[in-house]
């Protein structure tokens, strides 16, 4: 699994920048494969977390807006981190763990405080990151509650960014394995126009712009309906269409070819 | 959809852009009123403004720099330069709909330095696609101690080397507005505020003296426009600290005393006097010429263009430095 940390250091010259960290503990300046549709859906002052199934079927897990007490640039303002996990299918069922934990933290004082540890002001970039502590961070915050693989409710919600909400979401990570389509599937931020996180398909979506305090059923967008559901797309496809009539045309021409020379031999 | 034109901001990490920013749109609605016009955020732009301006609304009697914990962050960019955000505002005639979208572009200051690549490629395509530049200035790096920390905290240098790059040809015409911030000490009278000209004239001799070349001279105007991003401080002392770094303190100047920026109109008026002209006169009439003159349609904008040069300081600070055909009809 891939780990990337965004944050910056104390110095005037040393802003922020992503930071990829490699599986020797090496970091590189490097972004992660964020969607451009992305940073469109969350509110970059608020802590926000985000999920997104890639084109190349990884899924992306992004916490954002971390803020460590006491950490300061060089004009005492805050210093912020964000943290993005890129992994494969089979990292699936960690990144929903950590996702849920993220989400039932209220400003995610655990999560905040091991990070603290694994990432620290100095290096070439004004901030390092250490590997093993990073593991252990996973390790920590990592809710050890055996998690199941219900197949999800696939109609998309969206709803109001508050605790209540959030646990609920929390839950629903732990108990069901996320849609297969590849997207953006969950959004919780802050200040969020509901009508950008419904145009863009996101299957469950939290916003602190959102008016009142249980889950609303969104119609799902086109391109989200799962594999299953896209048979009686499929059989629409003209390309579909025309391969079946190029099939049909060369067996009838391979018929009627067989038939002339059988004619010609008697 | 409106016609859109584009501002960006320019300076180094901590210098201020996004203060200025703030405390600039805080003026919009009332510059643009007596114009007879109006410049309406949008439901995003506003949050997120509306929040900056509460963060530096909160801040105490005596801090370092202009921000402590509370106050305004640094700005980043979640997944890249291209994912910054705009803040967007329309611009119409009270009576009708909106003419112009005005974006400003922020973004962090560390993209101006050679070490982030990416980031310094996005600040040239930012000069050179924008039709006005606000540079904010550190205004007390640049007068304390004879400018001792000019070069490193405004980093003059490296904003000239993008101006080369991004100016080397210029098919329109540009704004360029360089606005000293955290000035309040230095605008006590004239004799400082002139004062505080003449420093910026010295300290960005090669950077004017590129824009005054002849062949872009013609497409540049240059305006110095300090203000007052607080209003309620005054500078207290330089302290070297760890790293060698300096930190600028600074106190209320008094227990009480309000958020109060002044002058951000100002920089305001010289952008909306700038960018209306160029947007009346790049309209496409073409064959349509006796027409347009016949019925008269830019006469509410003229007017609002020449509004706003009436109101415009030419003294205590502020100076058109090059290219003042550019800013009247």
């Amino acid at each position: 699994m891939d780990i990337y940390i965004q944050s910056r250091g104390f110095e005037q010259d040393y802003d922020y920048r992503w930071l990829q960290v490699g599986n020797d503990g090496s970091i590189q300046p490097k972004l992660p494969p964020i969607g451009l549709t992305v940073p469109s859906l969350i509110d970059r002052e608020t802590p926000t977390v985000v999920l997104e199934r890639l084109m190349d079927n990884q899924l992306l897990l992004l916490l954002t807006g971390l803020e460590p007490k006491g950490r300061v640039d060089f004009l005492d303002r805050q210093i912020r981190i964000a943290m993005a996990w890129v992994g494969a299918t089979a990292d699936e069922p960690l990144l929903r763990s950590l996702a849920a934990a993220a989400l039932i933290d209220e400003d995610y004082h655990p999560l905040v405080e091991q990070l603290n540890q694994a990432v620290c002001l100095g290096g070439n970039y004004g901030f390092q990151v250490s590997l093993p502590e990073m593991q252990r961070l996973v390790t920590v915050i990592r809710n050890p509650q055996q998690l199941s693989n219900q197949p999800p409710t696939l109609t998309p919600k969206i709803g109001r960014n508050i605790a209540k909400l959030r646990h609920e979401l929390a839950k629903e990570l732990r108990t069901c394995h996320l849609p297969p389509t590849s997207g953006i599937l969950l959004v919780v931020t802050g200040i969020k126009k509901p009508e950008a996180l419904q145009e863009a398909g996101v299957w469950r979506s939290l916003s602190t712009l959102v008016e009142g305090e249980s889950w609303q059923d969104l119609s799902p967008q086109p391109g989200f309906l799962p594999a299953n559901f896209q048979e009686g797309i499929r059989s629409k496809n003209p390309l579909i269409w025309l391969m079946v009539l190029i099939s049909i045309l060369s067996y009838w021409l391979a018929s009627l070819l067989k038939l002339l020379s059988s004619q010609k031999d008697t | 959809m409106p016609k859109e034109l584009n501002i960006t901001m320019l300076g180094a990490s901590g210098v201020g852009k996004t203060t200025l920013l703030t405390s600039m749109y805080e003026q919009f609605e009332a510059t643009s009123r007596q114009a007879n016009l109006h410049l309406k955020p949008d439901i995003e732009t506003a949050a997120i403004l509306e929040r900056y301006l509460a963060q530096l609304k909160s801040l105490t009697y005596e801090f370092k720099a202009d921000e402590r914990t509370k106050g305004i962050r640094g700005t980043l960019a979640v997944a890249g330069p291209e994912s910054l955000p705009s803040y967007r505002f329309d611009l119409g005639l009270n009576d009708k709909k909106d003419d112009l979208r005005l974006q400003f572009r922020d973004y962090p200051g560390g993209y101006i330095l050679p070490s982030d690549v990416a980031g310094r490629r996005f600040v040239q395509k930012m000069l050179r696609e924008c039709a006005a530049v606000i540079v904010a200035i550190d205004t007390p790096a640049l007068m304390e101690l004879n400018g001792r920390w000019h070069e490193v905290r405004n980093k003059p240098d490296e904003i000239m080397t993008l101006f080369k790059t991004a100016y080397q040809k210029l098919d329109e015409p540009k704004l360029v507005i360089l606005a000293p911030v955290k000035c309040e000490t230095y605008m006590q009278d004239e004799v400082s505020a002139n004062n505080l000209i003449k420093q910026i004239q010295e300290k960005y001799a090669p950077l004017l003296e590129f824009f005054q070349e002849p062949r872009r001279a013609d497409k540049i105007a240059v305006v110095t426009t300090p203000v007052q991003t607080v209003g309620c401080v005054v500078f207290l002392k330089i302290e070297v600290e760890n790293l060698n770094q300096p930190r600028f303190y600074f106190r209320k100047t008094s227990f009480d005393a309000k958020y109060s920026p002044q002058d951000s109109e100002q920089l305001l008026r010289y952008l909306l006097r700038f960018l209306l002209k160029v947007y009346i006169q790049n309209r496409n009439w073409s064959m349509f010429n006796v027409v347009r003159e016949l019925f008269n349609p830019d006469a509410q904008l003229k007017q609002a263009v020449e509004q706003f040069a009436q109101g415009c300081k030419t003294n205590g600070g502020f100076a058109v430095l090059q290219g003042k055909s550019l800013l009247t009809l």
